[in-house]
């Protein structure tokens, strides 16, 4: 055979792994550049067309320029050949070129390969349980292709071939579902990193009020709370993520030492707790940021998490999938009472040179609150709440001197707005404050947890008061206490918040049924986030404690294997006993009964008698009933030996035969009269 | 050194030998039972544990259940795999079938029956025997699947090939199952026709033509029952007209001489060389339609013709100077 000669693959596995190739590239197809899909087809129809003989595969000359175009139409397209959307469409064209090489059975076993792999990267872009249910469709395809690569070329009935497949499939899940509860989970010792390219949602680390003329409605998860035991009022939700500490007099940026690297790390001595204490566990969506969000003060035992020394959760890798990590928070506390270093409290003082007239203001109610923080600070915030301050999502846009002009001309806007102008009055009379960002609030779900979106989004101010330490003052809640009390849309006072998403929770809210349902199906993803995509090794360790006390990685293998073992045991008694158990045919069952009523008459057929010494017998010893037990033995015989039993190899009906209408009547008739013999003596 | 090398290879070959022949042992049915099944991962299923090792490596990196979940998957269809491939062979039975002779140095073919005693169906299943690989053979909807082999034939005499392998990777490719059966299975091999003179008695005079070949249309010799396929111009119509009966009419030939191929006849004094110059001898001859007989050292065959005689001839030749010849 020459080296050159095209690998005969079986038909219906040609036919499985083209549509398996369809099937996993389809949910990617909108993540690719327009023209991949017209690639895709072009090359399954060139490999149909090399099927039937019509074309030949590429020569090598072809095959090398189409990817090297191809690569540079990807480098045009991305701007780069690595990250994870071009590296997703790089495997897709390596996968859809080997299409147009399979000389050989191994060519045909590597796009099953690489089918695997091309599902897995639709998991790094999805997680959710419609598109996980699709990719096992598309892994029951892959076995059936690998099930085909094994069937005799002549093998034609690709259905029979799925088949096979799903039976494979179906006896794969138990053990699956015991490696997937059981396999202890690590910690990566290693971080390649993916999010760069990736867009960031939610927080930034940047806020830049005067800029942003539309914030952000979207209703998106941006983390479910699981709470155990007490549940805090809605007014303490205050879902601490980052804080803001340096302004420029357009924009509020994170403190610079709340990287993991380069944390400073919190003195425990500057902090004081009370007993009171919150558990729960927070199951956060991937926003490719390195912050976590927690309710002040909060621990979190988790060995790539650190707690900078502005109470900030920071972690080593960035969430890049759904992250789940259990908090205890102490709601009261104090923190930094004692005083600030010098370092500090310039930094969290610091101000630009512009916006003379709020400096000014500041000075002036200053002076009127005798110099007294505390009535300084309420001062500020009946301010915001007696003038014309209104609370929008769509407030104009300031251009410079971005604080004076909110405070004095335009007195729209929403918490950055608020949040960033309060901690400027601050700082302007020498009180350290500062910006922090994070979600306000959440909604309930009927099962019990707390979702948080997008829309929960909030800022408001942390301000140092000598003795007490950093105290939260949210002057937001001044103008529109409602946003923090039932949630952004009962804060805005115009219609700025209303969503145009058309799978928005906030339309149809009014109606119950859509509620209901809506209720039901986030459900369904709260636990599939929760204990699916969320499974990872303190939700492990949680799960299986309810079991077993004391939950080492040690003890787990152990119970890993015993329920691999006892899985593994049924599996083989069912699979190597089934269809071991020798059958019989119905037609012979029915004989068998027709032997048992003769017996009870007496007369008993002897091993090894043939049907007709027998019926010869039989009918000397019951002449009245000769006739039936004649007749009888002539159907038997008819189907068994006569003309019928070559029709009926390989067509018994448990092997998926079909057999003519003039058996089935006969065999019917056979049974029917077998049933009804009455023998009289 | 290489001599030792091939010692030590031989000690192990004939080791391996002894222990399969225990556990396999030569019958004429072989049941295929849990001790005479062997399985082993093929190289795609390792590939395939190490992309799941991969797709683990990938899970555990980027924090992501469900791509380790694919990993456990695929860990899982192998474990599956194990128990399903030596399922499609463990169970089989195999029985030795019929086998047709062959000249010396052609392919002598030897038949073996593929039985499920159950209901168990076996798929994609190959039999590789001295060199030679059968295509995928399927037991689903018969019960019995014969498989024939065409076996070159080296020696003259009765060829029984050696152990052969069926194997089979079904379903998924990702592990091979084997064993090495034996079966007690044997084929007639005659000597290779060589073609010479003939240098004996030519016929023995005997002009009568009183000697009866089964074939030709010599002389008329009963009545049968038409059978489907007899000639219409042997029909004998007359009866039939009379009787209703469609009957056939037997003739057989005759032949006037009658010729005998003597041991000393052939013009070689190499004993294999003899056999291979008389089988030659009785091919032309039966071709000819001779009637002869055939005398060796052994003992004679009366003289007469037409197939059987030939196969006969044939089958003395091919078991001369063997146990067994008698008959």
């Amino acid at each position: 055979m020459k080296n050159k000669a095209v690998y005969p693959m079986p038909r219906s596995s040609l036919l499985l792994l083209l549509a398996t190739v369809g099937f996993a590239i389809a949910p990617h197809i909108l993540r690719l550049p327009l023209w991949l899909p017209v690639v895709a087809v072009a090359c399954v129809g060139w490999r149909i067309q090399v099927y039937r003989e019509r074309w030949v595969f590429p020569s090598r000359i072809v095959r090398f320029s189409i990817v090297v175009a191809s690569m540079v139409a990807i480098f045009l397209y991305y701007g780069t050949v690595i990250g994870p959307d071009a590296g997703v469409a790089l495997l897709i064209l390596a996968y859809l070129f080997k299409l147009l090489e399979m000389y050989k059975e191994r060519d045909a076993f590597l796009i099953a390969i690489l089918s695997y792999f091309v599902i897995a990267t639709n998991y790094l872009f999805s997680t959710a349980l419609l598109s996980t249910l699709y990719t096992m469709i598309v892994v029951l395809f892959v076995t059936a292709s690998l099930v085909g690569l094994n069937q005799s070329p002549r093998e034609v009935k690709p259905k029979r071939t799925l088949g096979i497949a799903a039976k494979l499939f179906v006896q794969a899940i138990p053990i699956m579902i015991v490696l997937f509860v059981f396999v202890p989970r690590v910690s990566p010792m290693w971080a390649l990193n993916i999010d760069n390219g990736h867009a960031k949602t939610g927080l930034s680390d940047s806020v830049s009020p005067g800029d942003i003329s539309n914030l952000s409605k979207s209703p998106a998860l941006a983390f479910t709370v699981e709470f155990f035991g007490d549940k805090p009022a809605q007014k303490d939700l205050y879902w601490r993520g980052v804080t803001y500490v340096d302004f420029d007099g357009r924009t509020w940026r994170r403190g610079s030492f709340e990287g993991y690297s380069n944390a400073k790390q919190l003195v425990k001595s500057e902090l004081v707790v009370q007993s009171d204490t919150f558990k729960y566990r927070v199951i956060m969506e991937p926003n490719y940021r390195h912050w976590l969000f927690a309710l002040p003060y909060s621990i979190v035992n988790e060995s790539n998490v650190k707690q900078t020394k502005s109470l900030v959760l920071t972690r080593k890798e960035s969430v890049s999938s759904l992250v789940s990590y259990e908090v205890v928070s102490h709601p009261k506390y104090s923190y930094q009472g004692g005083g600030l270093n010098a370092v500090e409290r310039e930094r969290n003082t610091q101000l630009p040179s512009t916006d003379i007239r709020a400096k000014r203001k500041a000075k002036e109610m200053f002076g009127a609150a005798k110099g007294d923080p505390h009535t300084y600070a309420e001062s500020i915030l009946r301010w915001f709440n007696k003038d014309n301050f209104v609370y929008t999502l769509k407030p104009p846009l300031l251009r410079i001197n971005v604080i004076d002009g909110f405070l004095f001309s335009s007195q729209q806007g929403f918490c950055a707005h608020y949040a960033g102008a309060f901690v400027f009055m601050m700082r302007a009379v020498g009180i350290p404050a500062r910006m922090v960002g994070g979600y306000q609030g959440g909604e309930y779900h009927e099962a019990g947890h707390l979702m948080v979106r997008q829309y929960h989004a909030h800022a408001w101010a942390e301000v140092w008061f000598q003795g007490r330490g950093w105290v939260r003052v949210d002057p937001t809640a001044a103008v529109a206490p409602e946003r923090v009390l039932s949630g952004p849309d009962g804060a805005v006072t115009d219609d700025s918040f209303s969503s145009d998403s058309p799978l928005s929770p906030l339309l149809f809210r009014n109606s119950p049924f859509f509620r209901g349902l809506r209720a039901k199906m986030e459900h369904v993803d709260f636990l599939w986030s929760r204990w699916v995509v969320g499974y990872n090794n303190s939700t492990q360790t949680q799960f299986l404690s309810r079991w077993m006390d004391n939950v080492t990685p040690q003890k787990i293998v152990m119970v890993m294997f015993v329920f691999l073992g006892g899985v593994m045991l049924v599996l083989a008694v069912y699979i190597l006993l089934e269809r071991r158990r020798k059958k019989l045919d119905p037609v012979d069952v029915a004989y068998l009964r027709f032997g048992d009523k003769l017996a009870n008459k007496g007369v008993e057929r002897k091993s090894g008698e043939g049907v007709w010494s027998y019926c010869e017998r039989a009918s000397l010893a019951l002449p009245n009933s000769a006739e039936d037990i004649h007749d009888i033995t002539q159907l038997y015989d008819d189907i068994r030996y006569g003309r019928m039993a070559n029709e009926n190899i390989g067509n018994r009906q448990d092997v998926g035969g079909t057999l003519s209408q003039r058996q089935k009547k006969r065999k019917a008739q056979f049974k029917q009269k077998v049933r009804s013999l009455r023998l009289k003596l | 050194m290489t001599k030792l090398f091939y010692q030590i290879r031989q000690n192990i070959n004939a080791r391996w030998l002894r222990w399969i022949q225990r556990r396999v042992p030569k019958a004429l049915r072989v049941e295929l039972d849990q001790r005479k099944v062997f399985i082993f991962p093929t190289r795609y299923g390792f590939f395939f544990l190490f992309t799941a090792f991969l797709l683990f490596m990938g899970g555990i990196n980027y924090e992501n259940s469900l791509i380790l979940n694919l990993s456990f998957f695929l860990v899982s269809l192998f474990l599956v795999a194990i128990l399903q491939t030596f399922k499609n062979l463990s169970g089989l039975v195999l029985v030795a079938g019929e086998t047709k002779p062959a000249f010396k140095g052609r392919d002598a073919l030897f038949e073996i029956l593929f039985e499920r005693e159950s209901f168990r169906q076996y798929e994609s299943l190959q039999v590789t025997w001295e060199g030679q690989t059968s295509e995928l053979i399927n037991v689903i909807e018969r019960t019995k699947q014969p498989v024939e082999m065409y076996l070159r034939a080296d020696r003259r005499g009765r060829y029984s090939p050696g152990r052969f392998k069926v194997q089979s990777t079904f379903p998924l490719g990702l592990l091979r199952t084997w064993s090495w059966v034996q079966l007690d299975i044997s084929a007639i091999v005659y000597p290779m026709p060589v073609r010479c003179e003939y240098v004996g008695t030519e016929g023995d005079g005997n002009k009568e033509g009183n000697i009866k070949i089964p074939a030709g249309q010599d002389e008329f010799e009963h009545l049968r029952h038409y059978q489907i396929g007899d000639s219409l111009k042997n029909i004998a119509w007359k009866k039939y007209a009379n009787s209703q009966k469609l009957l056939s009419k037997v003739f057989h030939g005759v032949a006037g001489d009658t010729y005998w191929l003597r041991w000393d006849g052939v013009p070689s004094t190499d004993v294999e060389m003899k056999l291979s110059m008389l089988c030659y001898w009785v091919i032309t001859y039966s071709q000819e339609n001779r009637v002869f007989g055939l005398s060796l050292p052994s003992g004679d065959i009366v003289p007469s013709a037409g197939r059987e005689h030939e196969v006969n001839c044939l089958r003395v030749l091919a078991l001369y100077g063997i146990g067994g010849a008698a008959q």
